[in-house]
């Protein structure tokens, strides 16, 4: 990588997204605890990048959850049924409230795939909730 | 219809793919249980959102008014809850079911409590 490569920088328009959990969305939209996790830095994903189908698609791929279902091979459309979705927030809207960006090894906002670790996610994460959109079904599904 | 919602958060361990504790249904079957008490001891509370945690509980969600109140229910002898205002940061503590209950007295009842100073003494930060 050259050193004079241009930084990767978020704007606050930019979309990222993050897997929903089952359970941890309803239909007053998505809950707190989907933008919690063990880490001090929740995953998401800038939509550009990765769009919903794909990171759906990418979680699919993880041996914890074949096993889970007892399926040798899962996609985006097998998630998406058993209750996956895809939550939706700005940047802007992340960085208004305080979180921040964590950026790579390189000094990106975000790797080559797309991801994003944001720093205090947890910490807000009813706020986060409260404007975060779940990602319209014919975004999740049947991407190939 | 909630109880077998929450009746369905059972969860093995790195459910989320991100590490998440298993959600034992011993978790599940005690957050019905409490649920139960507080919606009949609190007047006036709506049944709250629920929903499985990645610490290995049962979340029970309300929000009024610019209020938040998480009651994480890890078994019947296990609970912490986190009670914030919209912006603000707040980390859970363990409590007890009395401890919700005046939290949610405050949320959603028209009458004052007595003892308004009651919860600090009943909240320590939870361990582990």
């Amino acid at each position: 990588m050259p050193s004079n490569a241009t930084p990767r920088r978020l704007r606050a328009e930019d979309i990222l997204c993050r897997k929903v959990d089952p359970g941890q969305w309803d239909e007053d939209g998505v809950l707190p605890d989907a933008f919690r996790d063990r880490y001090d830095e929740q995953s998401f994903y800038l939509k550009s990048a990765k769009p919903p189908g794909a990171l759906l698609r990418k979680f699919a791929s993880y041996p914890s959850l074949r096993t889970r279902f007892g399926r040798p091979h899962l996609d985006e459309n097998d998630l998406y049924r058993f209750g996956y979705r895809v939550a939706e927030v700005n940047y802007g809207e992340l960085a208004a409230l305080g979180c921040t960006v964590k950026q790579t090894g390189a000094g990106n906002d975000y790797g080559d795939d797309g991801h994003v670790n944001i720093a205090g996610a947890k910490a807000y994460a009813e706020e986060i909730a409260i404007v975060a959109r779940i990602s319209p079904q014919h975004e999740c599904v049947g991407a190939g | 219809m909630i109880r077998f919602q929450i009746l369905s958060f059972e969860r093995p361990p790195d459910w989320d793919c991100y590490g998440g504790e298993p959600i034992t249904s011993d978790a599940c079957r005690s957050a019905v249980a409490v649920l139960e008490e507080l919606l009949r001891e609190v007047p006036g509370v709506p049944e709250p959102r629920v929903s499985p945690s990645a610490s290995g509980a049962v979340s029970l969600y309300w929000r009024a008014a610019g209020q938040h109140f998480t009651l994480a229910v890890y078994s019947s002898a296990r609970l912490g809850c986190t009670r914030k205002g919209t912006g603000e940061s707040a980390s859970e503590v363990a409590c007890t079911k009395q401890t919700a209950v005046r939290h949610l007295t405050r949320m959603f009842a028209t009458t004052n409590l007595s003892d308004p100073d009651a919860e600090q003494r009943d909240a320590a930060p939870v361990a582990g």
